[in-house]
């Protein structure tokens, strides 16, 4: 019981301090919300969708995304990066929704965006050029595929949804993740496709990744911000 | 990834990379979120009243639903 009502404040709460942020970065409407405070139980369909929405319309998630495929040519490596992508984040999707544990919105959305820039880095290939010195790619992916799901677990915290059912729904909002990755990333992938036949994609791939990473620079600045005010 | 470059130009385009965050931060985004405008672009190009909006309506929504917490904690169920 108290652990309970622990909860549901640790929610109201973090619906305060991320109200700004989650309404700026992610869109989801506050009809979703309404919804899912009225309703209570399984709903499998709902949540799927509501997952697959999240990452469609998430722009930090496909911002990321868009570096860590920007050089895969072989279908093989991107299913497995975004296999790696896909365990971090569920993992501390359930952790993050199911302990109630969670940090400000602000500073996942902040780690989000640096999460851009890193990758945004890595493209260009400053790991090396700057520290001779080249970290795993994969690694990364797993790590940062935490820290998004951190993101994705304040969205359901925020959502203050019903506690019953909640497992099977947690279970079907991160298929509709996956679902929502995977039309993303073939809308990501067939132009990218086309892209890479033109001349002068190295030149342009080196301005896609500095204009890359001032939008990480952008979303960091402005959930930093953010932090600082509301808390 | 991008065959190793010179670090200079990496190191130029880095900081272009900031620059150009920083300045659509201060001129366009925060004017446009939180209502802060230290250039007072924002006031000229109509950004800043909509972050003070948002700003505002973001207080009172958070007072209000911590005056609803309150209020569930301390009123007792109606007696038959």
């Amino acid at each position: 019981m108290i652990h309970r009502l622990l909860l549901a404040l640790g929610a109201a709460l973090f619906g305060i301090a991320g109200f700004p942020a989650t309404a700026l970065a992610h869109g989801v409407a506050a009809g979703d919300k309404g919804y899912l405070q009225e309703v209570s139980g399984v709903l499998l369909v709902p949540f799927v969708y509501l997952g697959a929405k999240h990452m469609v319309t998430g722009y930090d998630h496909l911002l990321f995304l868009f570096g860590v495929i920007f050089f895969l040519y072989r279908l093989k490596d991107i299913g497995l990066y975004v296999t790696l992508f896909a365990i971090g984040h569920s993992t501390t999707l359930l952790i993050g929704v199911l302990t109630g544990v969670s940090v400000s919105a602000y500073l996942v959305d902040a780690l989000i965006g640096l999460s851009v820039v890193y990758k945004a880095l890595d493209n260009l290939g400053a790991f090396k050029t700057w520290f001779g010195y080249q970290p795993s790619a994969k690694g990364a992916t797993l790590i940062f595929g935490l820290c998004h799901g951190f993101g994705l677990a304040t969205k359901i915290l925020d959502f203050e949804v019903s506690p019953e059912g909640l497992v099977p729904n947690l279970l079907a909002f991160n298929v509709g993740v996956e679902i929502g990755q995977l039309l993303a990333l073939s809308a990501i992938l067939t132009v990218m496709g086309h892209w890479r036949r033109t001349r002068g994609f190295e030149r342009h791939a080196w301005t896609a990744n500095v204009a890359l990473m001032s939008a990480g620079f952008v979303l960091m600045g402005v959930q930093l911000t953010g932090f600082f005010l509301f808390g | 990834m991008i065959e190793p470059s010179s670090p200079r130009r990496l190191l130029r385009s880095t900081l272009i990379a900031l620059a150009v965050a920083v300045l659509l931060l201060i001129t366009v985004v925060l004017p446009a979120e939180y209502g802060i405008d230290p250039t007072g672009v924002g006031r000229i190009i109509g950004l800043t009243r909509m972050g003070e909006i948002k700003t505002r309506l973001a207080k009172e929504a958070a007072a209000d639903a911590a005056a609803d917490a309150v209020a569930d904690t301390t009123s007792t169920p109606p007696q038959q």
